[in-house]
Protein backbone atom coordinates (compact mmCIF):
# COMPACT_ATOMS: atom_id res chain seq x y z
CA UNK A 1 0.00 0.00 0.00
CA UNK A 2 2.91 2.64 1.14
CA UNK A 3 4.69 1.29 -2.14
CA UNK A 4 1.93 2.07 -4.41
CA UNK A 5 1.63 5.13 -3.22
CA UNK A 6 5.07 6.42 -3.10
CA UNK A 7 5.50 5.05 -6.70
CA UNK A 8 3.57 8.53 -8.25
CA UNK A 9 5.44 11.05 -7.94
CA UNK A 10 5.96 14.34 -9.53
CA UNK A 11 8.35 15.27 -11.56
CA UNK A 12 9.13 19.27 -11.36
CA UNK A 13 12.51 19.12 -13.02
CA UNK A 14 12.71 21.96 -15.74
CA UNK A 15 15.08 20.09 -17.86
CA UNK A 16 16.70 22.39 -21.08
CA UNK A 17 14.99 24.84 -19.80
CA UNK A 18 17.44 25.47 -17.37
CA UNK A 19 19.89 26.15 -20.23
CA UNK A 20 18.23 28.85 -22.12
CA UNK A 21 16.31 30.67 -18.93
CA UNK A 22 18.86 32.73 -16.07
CA UNK A 23 15.15 33.73 -14.77
CA UNK A 24 14.39 30.03 -13.46
CA UNK A 25 15.78 30.18 -9.84
CA UNK A 26 16.45 33.62 -8.20
CA UNK A 27 20.20 33.47 -7.32
CA UNK A 28 21.98 35.91 -5.92
CA UNK A 29 26.15 36.46 -6.38
CA UNK A 30 26.15 33.87 -8.99
CA UNK A 31 27.00 35.29 -12.51
CA UNK A 32 28.61 32.53 -13.32
CA UNK A 33 25.34 31.02 -14.13
CA UNK A 34 24.95 33.10 -16.86
CA UNK A 35 28.17 32.96 -17.98
CA UNK A 36 27.31 28.77 -18.02
CA UNK A 37 24.00 29.57 -20.17
CA UNK A 38 25.60 31.63 -22.74
CA UNK A 39 28.88 29.70 -23.01
CA UNK A 40 26.37 26.89 -23.69
CA UNK A 41 23.88 28.79 -26.23
CA UNK A 42 27.20 30.48 -27.84
CA UNK A 43 29.13 26.81 -28.40
CA UNK A 44 25.96 25.83 -30.08
CA UNK A 45 25.52 28.66 -32.25
CA UNK A 46 29.35 28.70 -32.83
CA UNK A 47 29.30 24.92 -33.98
CA UNK A 48 26.47 25.53 -36.06
CA UNK A 49 27.96 28.36 -37.99
CA UNK A 50 31.19 26.55 -38.12
CA UNK A 51 29.53 23.50 -40.10
CA UNK A 52 27.90 25.89 -42.37
CA UNK A 53 31.45 28.05 -42.64
CA UNK A 54 33.46 24.92 -43.68
CA UNK A 55 30.42 24.20 -46.50
CA UNK A 56 30.78 28.13 -47.65
CA UNK A 57 34.50 28.45 -47.32
CA UNK A 58 34.69 25.29 -49.31
CA UNK A 59 33.04 26.97 -52.51
CA UNK A 60 36.50 27.74 -53.73
CA UNK A 61 37.69 24.44 -54.22
CA UNK A 62 34.20 22.98 -54.86
CA UNK A 63 33.02 25.53 -57.70
CA UNK A 64 35.71 28.24 -58.60
CA UNK A 65 36.37 31.49 -57.28
CA UNK A 66 33.84 33.01 -59.32
CA UNK A 67 30.72 31.55 -56.64
CA UNK A 68 33.21 32.28 -53.81
CA UNK A 69 33.28 36.33 -55.01
CA UNK A 70 29.17 36.17 -55.53
CA UNK A 71 29.52 34.62 -51.95
CA UNK A 72 31.32 37.42 -50.63
CA UNK A 73 29.20 39.91 -52.04
CA UNK A 74 26.55 38.77 -49.44
CA UNK A 75 28.77 40.38 -46.39
CA UNK A 76 28.81 43.64 -48.14
CA UNK A 77 26.99 45.94 -45.97
CA UNK A 78 23.90 45.28 -43.90
CA UNK A 79 22.08 42.20 -45.27
CA UNK A 80 20.36 39.41 -43.34
CA UNK A 81 23.17 37.23 -44.09
CA UNK A 82 25.88 40.03 -42.49
CA UNK A 83 23.67 40.16 -39.43
CA UNK A 84 24.06 36.37 -39.24
CA UNK A 85 27.64 36.32 -39.38
CA UNK A 86 27.65 39.13 -37.00
CA UNK A 87 26.02 37.72 -34.46
CA UNK A 88 28.18 34.42 -34.93
CA UNK A 89 30.85 36.39 -34.69
CA UNK A 90 29.84 37.40 -30.90
CA UNK A 91 28.90 34.09 -30.32
CA UNK A 92 32.47 32.97 -31.00
CA UNK A 93 34.04 35.97 -29.25
CA UNK A 94 32.04 35.11 -26.06
CA UNK A 95 32.72 31.69 -26.25
CA UNK A 96 36.52 32.04 -27.01
CA UNK A 97 37.14 34.97 -24.10
CA UNK A 98 34.67 32.83 -21.37
CA UNK A 99 36.57 30.00 -22.17
CA UNK A 100 40.21 30.64 -20.99
CA UNK A 101 38.19 30.89 -17.64
CA UNK A 102 36.69 27.85 -17.91
CA UNK A 103 40.01 26.32 -18.70
CA UNK A 104 42.15 28.23 -16.17
CA UNK A 105 39.21 27.21 -13.37
CA UNK A 106 37.99 23.58 -14.42
CA UNK A 107 41.69 22.43 -15.80
CA UNK A 108 44.37 23.94 -13.88
CA UNK A 109 42.06 24.81 -10.41
CA UNK A 110 42.80 28.45 -10.86
CA UNK A 111 41.89 31.13 -9.61
CA UNK A 112 38.50 29.04 -7.35
CA UNK A 113 40.11 30.43 -3.80
CA UNK A 114 41.71 28.20 -1.15
CA UNK A 115 39.16 25.71 1.08
CA UNK A 116 38.72 27.25 4.35
CA UNK A 117 36.64 27.50 7.67
CA UNK A 118 33.52 28.90 7.03
CA UNK A 119 33.65 31.98 8.87
CA UNK A 120 30.84 35.43 8.51
CA UNK A 121 29.90 36.35 5.73
CA UNK A 122 29.39 32.54 4.33
CA UNK A 123 30.41 33.28 0.91
CA UNK A 124 32.05 30.60 -0.92
CA UNK A 125 35.36 30.69 -1.67
CA UNK A 126 34.42 29.93 -5.43
CA UNK A 127 32.51 32.95 -5.62
CA UNK A 128 35.29 35.49 -4.49
CA UNK A 129 38.08 34.03 -6.48
CA UNK A 130 39.94 35.13 -9.23
CA UNK A 131 37.99 33.56 -11.71
CA UNK A 132 34.95 36.07 -10.61
CA UNK A 133 37.02 39.11 -11.53
CA UNK A 134 38.21 37.25 -14.45
CA UNK A 135 33.95 37.14 -15.32
CA UNK A 136 33.47 40.50 -15.13
CA UNK A 137 36.74 40.72 -17.48
CA UNK A 138 35.10 38.75 -19.99
CA UNK A 139 31.62 40.20 -19.90
CA UNK A 140 33.96 44.15 -20.70
CA UNK A 141 36.18 42.49 -23.06
CA UNK A 142 32.93 40.75 -25.13
CA UNK A 143 31.43 44.18 -25.53
CA UNK A 144 34.32 46.03 -26.66
CA UNK A 145 35.63 43.44 -28.76
CA UNK A 146 32.19 43.08 -30.44
CA UNK A 147 31.70 46.21 -31.15
CA UNK A 148 34.91 46.59 -32.30
CA UNK A 149 33.58 43.68 -34.88
CA UNK A 150 30.93 45.60 -36.03
CA UNK A 151 32.71 48.87 -36.66
CA UNK A 152 35.51 46.82 -39.08
CA UNK A 153 32.12 44.87 -40.63
CA UNK A 154 29.45 46.98 -41.15
CA UNK A 155 31.64 50.30 -41.28
CA UNK A 156 34.77 49.77 -42.88
CA UNK B 1 35.09 3.42 -25.44
CA UNK B 2 37.41 6.39 -25.02
CA UNK B 3 37.43 7.87 -21.32
CA UNK B 4 35.80 10.38 -20.67
CA UNK B 5 38.82 11.95 -19.32
CA UNK B 6 40.77 11.61 -22.42
CA UNK B 7 37.97 13.65 -24.63
CA UNK B 8 37.62 16.29 -22.12
CA UNK B 9 41.41 16.46 -22.18
CA UNK B 10 41.55 17.31 -25.68
CA UNK B 11 38.47 19.50 -25.47
CA UNK B 12 41.06 21.48 -23.11
CA UNK B 13 43.66 21.75 -25.50
CA UNK B 14 41.67 21.81 -28.15
CA UNK B 15 39.99 24.84 -27.20
CA UNK B 16 43.75 26.74 -25.71
CA UNK B 17 44.73 25.86 -29.04
CA UNK B 18 41.75 27.45 -30.60
CA UNK B 19 42.44 30.81 -28.56
CA UNK B 20 45.50 31.53 -30.33
CA UNK B 21 44.52 30.35 -33.79
CA UNK B 22 40.91 31.61 -34.08
CA UNK B 23 42.50 35.08 -32.98
CA UNK B 24 44.74 34.59 -35.83
CA UNK B 25 42.17 33.83 -38.30
CA UNK B 26 39.49 36.65 -37.21
CA UNK B 27 42.82 38.80 -37.19
CA UNK B 28 43.46 38.42 -41.20
CA UNK B 29 40.21 39.95 -41.66
CA UNK B 30 41.34 43.33 -39.74
CA UNK B 31 41.90 45.57 -42.90
CA UNK B 32 44.53 47.47 -41.14
CA UNK B 33 46.88 45.33 -40.05
CA UNK B 34 47.27 43.89 -43.81
CA UNK B 35 47.16 47.14 -45.78
CA UNK B 36 43.45 47.47 -47.03
CA UNK B 37 40.67 49.84 -46.85
CA UNK B 38 37.67 47.68 -46.06
CA UNK B 39 36.86 44.49 -44.58
CA UNK B 40 35.28 42.90 -47.99
CA UNK B 41 38.82 43.29 -49.22
CA UNK B 42 40.46 40.94 -47.16
CA UNK B 43 38.09 38.38 -48.61
CA UNK B 44 39.05 39.32 -52.09
CA UNK B 45 40.29 35.85 -54.21
CA UNK B 46 44.02 36.88 -54.43
CA UNK B 47 43.72 37.29 -51.01
CA UNK B 48 42.26 34.42 -49.48
CA UNK B 49 44.21 31.86 -51.90
CA UNK B 50 47.41 33.50 -50.58
CA UNK B 51 46.23 33.03 -47.33
CA UNK B 52 45.06 29.27 -48.43
CA UNK B 53 48.68 28.16 -49.90
CA UNK B 54 50.65 29.68 -47.72
CA UNK B 55 48.61 29.14 -44.44
CA UNK B 56 47.36 25.90 -45.29
CA UNK B 57 48.63 23.40 -42.79
CA UNK B 58 47.47 25.88 -39.72
CA UNK B 59 44.14 26.62 -41.23
CA UNK B 60 43.62 22.72 -41.36
CA UNK B 61 45.01 22.45 -37.72
CA UNK B 62 42.29 25.27 -36.93
CA UNK B 63 39.25 23.19 -38.36
CA UNK B 64 40.00 19.83 -37.13
CA UNK B 65 40.59 21.41 -33.67
CA UNK B 66 37.46 23.51 -34.07
CA UNK B 67 35.71 20.36 -35.39
CA UNK B 68 36.30 18.17 -32.47
CA UNK B 69 35.89 20.92 -30.13
CA UNK B 70 32.26 21.79 -31.40
CA UNK B 71 31.19 18.52 -32.20
CA UNK B 72 32.17 16.97 -28.74
CA UNK B 73 31.01 20.18 -27.07
CA UNK B 74 26.77 19.15 -29.07
CA UNK B 75 27.80 15.76 -28.06
CA UNK B 76 27.72 16.44 -24.41
CA UNK B 77 24.74 18.40 -24.78
CA UNK B 78 22.81 16.02 -26.45
CA UNK B 79 23.95 12.96 -24.18
CA UNK B 80 22.57 15.37 -21.01
CA UNK B 81 19.01 15.98 -22.58
CA UNK B 82 18.09 12.45 -23.16
CA UNK B 83 19.03 8.91 -21.75
CA UNK B 84 18.83 5.54 -23.60
CA UNK B 85 20.96 3.14 -24.65
CA UNK B 86 20.09 3.51 -27.89
CA UNK B 87 20.00 7.16 -27.78
CA UNK B 88 23.41 7.51 -26.54
CA UNK B 89 24.81 4.96 -29.87
CA UNK B 90 23.10 7.17 -31.93
CA UNK B 91 24.62 10.58 -30.56
CA UNK B 92 28.09 8.98 -30.50
CA UNK B 93 27.85 7.40 -34.03
CA UNK B 94 26.24 10.63 -35.69
CA UNK B 95 29.31 12.36 -33.93
CA UNK B 96 32.24 10.54 -35.77
CA UNK B 97 30.05 10.63 -38.72
CA UNK B 98 29.47 14.49 -38.52
CA UNK B 99 33.48 15.02 -37.64
CA UNK B 100 34.92 12.53 -40.76
CA UNK B 101 32.35 14.25 -42.65
CA UNK B 102 33.44 17.71 -42.06
CA UNK B 103 36.90 17.31 -41.71
CA UNK B 104 37.02 15.70 -45.01
CA UNK B 105 35.63 18.77 -46.54
CA UNK B 106 37.51 20.93 -45.08
CA UNK B 107 40.63 19.08 -46.28
CA UNK B 108 38.88 19.31 -49.60
CA UNK B 109 38.72 22.80 -49.09
CA UNK B 110 41.91 23.77 -48.47
CA UNK B 111 43.85 20.90 -50.75
CA UNK B 112 41.68 21.28 -53.68
CA UNK B 113 41.38 24.79 -54.46
CA UNK B 114 42.68 26.01 -57.99
CA UNK B 115 44.58 29.82 -58.13
CA UNK B 116 41.99 32.22 -59.21
CA UNK B 117 41.53 33.51 -62.55
CA UNK C 1 24.68 31.89 0.72
CA UNK C 2 24.73 34.92 3.28
CA UNK C 3 22.23 33.83 4.84
CA UNK C 4 23.08 34.36 8.36
CA UNK C 5 23.83 37.86 7.58
CA UNK C 6 23.68 40.19 10.89
CA UNK C 7 21.33 42.44 9.28
CA UNK C 8 18.58 39.91 9.54
CA UNK C 9 18.60 39.39 13.08
CA UNK C 10 17.35 43.24 13.03
CA UNK C 11 14.87 42.57 10.31
CA UNK C 12 11.01 42.81 11.09
CA UNK C 13 8.63 41.01 9.01
CA UNK C 14 5.30 42.18 7.55
CA UNK C 15 2.89 41.51 10.01
CA UNK C 16 0.58 39.55 8.03
CA UNK C 17 2.01 37.30 5.04
CA UNK C 18 0.62 35.28 2.32
CA UNK C 19 2.14 31.82 1.73
CA UNK C 20 1.86 30.26 -1.52
CA UNK C 21 2.47 26.46 -1.29
CA UNK C 22 2.83 24.46 -4.54
CA UNK C 23 1.22 21.22 -3.30
CA UNK C 24 1.19 17.61 -4.78
CA UNK C 25 -1.68 15.22 -4.02
CA UNK C 26 0.09 11.35 -5.10
CA UNK C 27 -2.98 10.27 -4.44
CA UNK C 28 -5.06 12.07 -7.24
CA UNK C 29 -1.79 12.70 -8.95
CA UNK C 30 -2.76 16.47 -9.31
CA UNK C 31 -0.31 19.81 -8.05
CA UNK C 32 -1.44 23.42 -7.57
CA UNK C 33 -0.80 26.70 -5.33
CA UNK C 34 -2.24 26.99 -2.52
CA UNK C 35 -2.84 30.35 -0.70
CA UNK C 36 -2.65 30.79 3.00
CA UNK C 37 -2.25 34.15 5.48
CA UNK C 38 -1.21 33.97 8.22
CA UNK C 39 0.17 36.65 11.32
CA UNK C 40 3.98 36.74 11.88
CA UNK C 41 6.21 37.82 14.63
CA UNK C 42 9.42 38.79 15.22
CA UNK C 43 12.16 36.08 14.12
CA UNK C 44 9.57 33.93 12.63
CA UNK C 45 11.75 31.84 9.76
CA UNK C 46 9.66 30.46 7.20
CA UNK C 47 9.79 26.84 8.36
CA UNK C 48 7.56 28.69 11.52
CA UNK C 49 5.54 29.63 9.58
CA UNK C 50 4.54 26.49 7.35
CA UNK C 51 4.44 24.39 10.94
CA UNK C 52 1.76 27.77 12.16
CA UNK C 53 -0.06 26.69 9.14
CA UNK C 54 -0.49 23.26 9.81
CA UNK C 55 -0.91 23.32 12.95
CA UNK C 56 -4.07 26.21 12.82
CA UNK C 57 -5.34 26.22 8.72
CA UNK C 58 -4.47 23.17 7.03
CA UNK C 59 -3.06 20.00 8.46
CA UNK C 60 -3.23 18.40 5.54
CA UNK C 61 -0.04 20.41 4.68
CA UNK C 62 3.43 17.66 4.23
CA UNK C 63 6.71 19.07 4.83
CA UNK C 64 10.00 17.30 6.20
CA UNK C 65 11.98 18.81 9.04
CA UNK C 66 13.81 17.53 12.15
CA UNK C 67 16.14 20.01 13.84
CA UNK C 68 15.11 23.38 12.98
CA UNK C 69 18.89 24.95 13.38
CA UNK C 70 20.32 23.97 9.85
CA UNK C 71 21.83 20.94 10.87
CA UNK C 72 20.09 17.82 9.95
CA UNK C 73 19.67 19.33 6.16
CA UNK C 74 16.29 18.17 6.04
CA UNK C 75 13.74 21.42 5.20
CA UNK C 76 15.22 22.49 1.52
CA UNK C 77 12.67 23.93 -0.47
CA UNK C 78 12.58 26.76 -2.74
CA UNK C 79 11.75 29.56 -1.10
CA UNK C 80 10.82 32.67 -3.60
CA UNK C 81 12.93 30.83 -6.55
CA UNK C 82 15.90 30.36 -4.19
CA UNK C 83 16.79 26.75 -2.94
CA UNK C 84 17.14 27.51 0.69
CA UNK C 85 16.56 25.70 4.01
CA UNK C 86 13.29 26.59 5.46
CA UNK C 87 14.45 27.14 9.19
CA UNK C 88 17.37 29.23 8.47
CA UNK C 89 15.35 31.44 6.23
CA UNK C 90 13.84 34.53 8.44
CA UNK C 91 9.78 35.18 6.50
CA UNK C 92 11.44 38.90 7.21
CA UNK C 93 14.32 37.78 4.41
CA UNK C 94 12.08 36.91 2.00
CA UNK C 95 9.00 39.36 2.44
CA UNK C 96 8.60 42.96 3.07
CA UNK C 97 5.54 45.26 3.42
CA UNK C 98 5.39 46.05 -0.02
CA UNK C 99 5.34 42.65 -0.84
CA UNK C 100 4.45 40.39 1.80
CA UNK C 101 4.20 37.16 -0.24
CA UNK C 102 6.36 33.88 0.50
CA UNK C 103 6.04 31.50 -2.23
CA UNK C 104 7.28 27.70 -1.11
CA UNK C 105 7.81 25.07 -3.59
CA UNK C 106 9.55 21.49 -3.14
CA UNK C 107 12.74 21.74 -4.41
CA UNK C 108 13.82 21.23 -8.21
CA UNK C 109 15.53 18.40 -9.41
CA UNK C 110 13.89 16.01 -7.13
CA UNK C 111 10.67 13.72 -7.33
CA UNK C 112 7.83 15.26 -5.06
CA UNK C 113 6.63 12.59 -2.69
CA UNK C 114 3.59 14.70 -1.43
CA UNK C 115 3.63 18.71 -1.18
CA UNK C 116 6.98 19.99 -0.10
CA UNK C 117 8.78 16.41 0.22
CA UNK C 118 10.66 15.26 -1.78
CA UNK C 119 12.17 11.71 -2.48
CA UNK C 120 15.64 11.71 -1.84
CA UNK C 121 16.35 8.31 -2.86
CA UNK C 122 18.40 8.78 -5.88
CA UNK C 123 20.44 11.19 -3.86
CA UNK C 124 21.53 9.24 -1.27
CA UNK C 125 22.13 6.24 -3.98
CA UNK C 126 24.66 8.66 -5.94
CA UNK C 127 26.18 9.50 -2.73
CA UNK C 128 26.46 5.74 -1.38
CA UNK C 129 27.85 5.15 -5.03
CA UNK C 130 31.75 7.28 -4.35
CA UNK C 131 31.71 5.27 -1.40
CA UNK C 132 32.04 8.03 1.05
CA UNK C 133 33.97 6.68 3.74
CA UNK C 134 37.64 5.51 4.37
CA UNK C 135 39.16 2.81 2.53
CA UNK C 136 42.20 1.24 3.97
CA UNK C 137 43.80 -2.50 2.26
CA UNK C 138 44.46 -3.40 5.84
CA UNK C 139 40.94 -4.06 6.70
CA UNK C 140 41.97 -5.87 9.96
CA UNK C 141 43.87 -3.02 11.27
CA UNK C 142 41.22 -0.43 10.34
CA UNK C 143 38.65 -2.55 12.22
CA UNK C 144 40.46 -3.02 15.68
CA UNK C 145 42.94 -0.20 15.40
CA UNK C 146 45.90 0.40 18.10
CA UNK C 147 46.94 3.52 17.02
CA UNK C 148 45.37 6.59 15.40
CA UNK C 149 46.25 7.74 11.51
CA UNK C 150 48.38 10.27 10.44
CA UNK C 151 46.98 13.81 9.65
CA UNK C 152 48.06 17.09 9.55
CA UNK C 153 46.47 20.09 10.27
CA UNK C 154 47.32 21.33 7.14
CA UNK C 155 45.82 18.41 5.48
CA UNK C 156 43.14 18.59 7.46
CA UNK C 157 42.51 22.00 6.33
CA UNK C 158 42.54 20.84 2.72
CA UNK C 159 39.07 19.25 3.31
CA UNK C 160 37.78 20.24 6.35
CA UNK C 161 35.23 22.75 4.72
CA UNK C 162 34.03 20.05 2.28
CA UNK C 163 33.19 17.55 5.44
CA UNK C 164 30.80 19.96 6.44
CA UNK C 165 28.00 18.73 4.40
CA UNK C 166 24.51 17.92 5.77
CA UNK C 167 23.00 16.46 2.26
CA UNK C 168 20.39 18.99 2.54
CA UNK C 169 20.15 18.38 -1.55
CA UNK C 170 20.00 22.31 -2.07
CA UNK C 171 23.18 22.51 -4.31
CA UNK C 172 21.67 19.84 -6.56
CA UNK C 173 18.17 21.86 -6.63
CA UNK C 174 20.00 24.35 -7.68
CA UNK C 175 22.51 22.53 -10.52
CA UNK C 176 21.37 23.43 -14.21
CA UNK C 177 23.28 20.39 -15.28
CA UNK C 178 20.96 18.28 -12.81
CA UNK C 179 17.87 19.78 -14.47
CA UNK C 180 18.12 17.54 -17.31
CA UNK C 181 20.39 15.13 -16.37
CA UNK C 182 19.58 12.98 -13.96
CA UNK C 183 22.77 10.49 -14.17
CA UNK C 184 24.77 13.24 -13.11
CA UNK C 185 26.06 12.42 -10.19
CA UNK C 186 25.48 16.11 -8.76
CA UNK C 187 27.65 18.50 -6.74
CA UNK C 188 27.41 16.87 -3.53
CA UNK C 189 28.27 13.47 -4.34
CA UNK C 190 31.25 14.65 -6.23
CA UNK C 191 32.45 16.88 -3.37
CA UNK C 192 32.07 13.99 -1.05
CA UNK C 193 34.34 12.35 -3.42
CA UNK C 194 36.78 14.67 -3.46
CA UNK C 195 36.75 14.85 0.56
CA UNK C 196 38.17 11.46 0.64
CA UNK C 197 40.17 11.26 -2.38
CA UNK C 198 42.33 13.73 -0.70
CA UNK C 199 42.39 12.33 2.29
CA UNK C 200 45.20 11.35 3.45
CA UNK C 201 44.22 8.61 5.11
CA UNK C 202 42.16 6.70 2.52
CA UNK C 203 43.94 4.29 0.61
CA UNK C 204 40.20 3.64 -1.97
CA UNK C 205 41.23 7.00 -4.29
CA UNK C 206 41.91 4.99 -7.02
CA UNK C 207 38.81 3.26 -7.05
CA UNK C 208 36.82 6.61 -6.63
CA UNK C 209 38.80 8.46 -9.41
CA UNK C 210 37.43 5.54 -11.77
CA UNK C 211 33.81 5.96 -10.53
CA UNK C 212 33.91 9.88 -11.31
CA UNK C 213 35.99 9.62 -14.10
CA UNK C 214 32.88 9.97 -16.72
CA UNK C 215 30.80 12.56 -18.60
CA UNK C 216 27.76 11.90 -15.79
CA UNK C 217 30.69 11.98 -13.24
CA UNK C 218 33.12 14.99 -12.45
CA UNK C 219 32.93 16.18 -16.53
CA UNK C 220 29.36 17.04 -16.02
CA UNK C 221 30.20 20.04 -14.59
CA UNK C 222 30.10 23.27 -15.96
CA UNK C 223 30.78 25.13 -13.77
CA UNK C 224 27.51 27.68 -12.95
CA UNK C 225 28.76 28.02 -9.64
CA UNK C 226 25.23 27.74 -8.63
CA UNK C 227 25.71 24.97 -6.13
CA UNK C 228 28.17 26.71 -4.23
CA UNK C 229 25.98 29.98 -4.29
CA UNK C 230 22.97 28.09 -2.32
CA UNK C 231 24.98 25.77 0.20
CA UNK C 232 23.82 27.11 3.77
CA UNK C 233 26.89 25.36 5.07
CA UNK C 234 29.17 27.23 2.95
CA UNK C 235 30.94 23.88 1.59
CA UNK C 236 31.83 25.15 -1.89
CA UNK C 237 31.02 21.81 -3.92
CA UNK C 238 31.48 24.16 -7.14
CA UNK C 239 35.20 24.93 -5.96
CA UNK C 240 35.99 20.95 -4.93
CA UNK C 241 34.24 19.58 -8.67
CA UNK C 242 36.99 21.92 -10.39
CA UNK C 243 40.09 20.74 -8.03
CA UNK C 244 38.88 17.06 -8.17
CA UNK C 245 38.71 17.43 -12.03
CA UNK C 246 42.03 18.89 -12.66
CA UNK C 247 43.44 16.26 -10.35
CA UNK C 248 41.87 13.54 -12.15
CA UNK C 249 43.29 14.79 -15.20
CA UNK C 250 47.05 15.19 -13.95
CA UNK C 251 46.63 11.95 -12.66
CA UNK C 252 45.75 10.51 -15.96
CA UNK C 253 48.79 12.56 -17.40
CA UNK C 254 50.96 10.64 -14.52
CA UNK C 255 51.60 14.10 -12.63
CA UNK C 256 49.78 13.42 -9.72
CA UNK C 257 50.48 10.87 -6.91
CA UNK C 258 48.75 10.16 -3.51
CA UNK C 259 51.06 9.83 -0.47
CA UNK C 260 49.12 7.94 2.23
CA UNK C 261 49.79 8.45 5.41
CA UNK C 262 49.32 5.37 8.30
CA UNK C 263 48.80 4.74 11.91
CA UNK C 264 51.48 7.09 13.44
CA UNK C 265 52.48 4.33 16.46
CA UNK C 266 52.88 4.47 19.55
CA UNK C 267 54.85 7.85 20.80
CA UNK C 268 58.29 8.10 21.18
CA UNK C 269 59.65 7.89 24.66
CA UNK C 270 60.78 11.13 25.84
CA UNK C 271 64.43 10.26 25.72
CA UNK C 272 66.70 13.25 26.25
CA UNK C 273 66.33 16.67 27.61
CA UNK C 274 66.41 19.41 24.55
CA UNK C 275 69.69 20.82 24.47
CA UNK C 276 69.96 24.59 25.36
CA UNK C 277 71.08 27.15 22.91
CA UNK C 278 74.66 27.80 22.80
CA UNK C 279 74.24 31.45 23.95
CA UNK C 280 71.81 30.65 26.79
CA UNK C 281 73.72 30.82 30.55
CA UNK C 282 72.31 29.52 33.37
CA UNK C 283 71.75 30.58 36.62
CA UNK C 284 74.17 30.84 39.03
CA UNK C 285 74.70 28.01 41.37
CA UNK C 286 73.32 25.43 38.89
CA UNK C 287 75.13 23.39 37.39
CA UNK C 288 74.15 22.09 33.46
CA UNK C 289 75.72 18.45 33.82
CA UNK C 290 73.78 17.56 37.25
CA UNK C 291 70.61 18.99 36.08
CA UNK C 292 70.93 16.32 33.18
CA UNK C 293 72.08 13.26 35.94
CA UNK C 294 69.00 13.99 37.59
CA UNK C 295 65.91 12.26 37.56
CA UNK C 296 62.94 14.76 35.91
CA UNK C 297 60.15 14.78 39.18
CA UNK C 298 58.09 17.37 40.50
CA UNK C 299 59.16 17.76 44.04
CA UNK C 300 55.37 17.67 45.53
CA UNK C 301 56.30 17.86 49.50
CA UNK C 302 58.57 20.99 49.02
CA UNK C 303 55.59 22.65 46.70
CA UNK C 304 53.49 21.58 49.87
CA UNK C 305 56.17 23.06 52.65
CA UNK C 306 57.10 25.47 51.47
S1 LIG D 1 27.09 20.57 -0.39
FE1 LIG D 1 25.93 22.15 0.76
S2 LIG D 1 24.04 22.40 -0.45
FE2 LIG D 1 24.97 20.48 -1.11
S3 LIG D 1 24.01 18.89 0.16
FE3 LIG D 1 25.91 19.50 1.21
S4 LIG D 1 25.32 21.11 2.63
FE4 LIG D 1 23.60 20.88 1.18
S1 LIG E 1 14.98 21.38 10.02
FE1 LIG E 1 17.01 20.57 10.13
S2 LIG E 1 17.96 21.73 8.55
FE2 LIG E 1 16.03 22.73 8.65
Amino acid sequence: MARERYTRLLDLRPRWRAFINPWLLRLPNNPERLAFILHRTTGVIASLFLFFHIISTSTPARAGWEAWREEVLNLQGLTPISLLFYIAMGAILFHGINGVRLILAEALALGIGKPEKPKPPYIAPLLRGFQRRLLYATFALWIILWALLGYIMFFT
Amino acid sequence: MVRASVLQLLQYVTGALMVFLVSWHLAMRIPWLRGMESFIETLDATVVYGEITGFGLLILILAYATLFHGINGLRVILLELRHGEYWDRLVNVLALIVFIFFAALATYGIVGVEPPA
Amino acid sequence: MALLATRTAKLIPPKRVKVLVRRYDPEKGESWWQEYEIETYRGMTVLDALLKIKEEIDHTLSLRYSCRMAVCGSCGMVINGTPRLACQTQVAEVASEANPVVRVEPMYNFKVIRDLMTDFTEFFEKHRRVKPYLIRRDVEEQENPEYEYKLLPEEYEDFYQYSLCISCGLCVAACPVFASDTRFLGPQALAQAYRFIIDPRDEGWRERLEIVDSEDGVFGCHLAASCSAVCPKEVDPGAAIQRLRSLLLRYRLGLWRKSVSGPVGPMEKKAERMPLPPEAETLPGVSLEELEESKVEIPVEKLISG
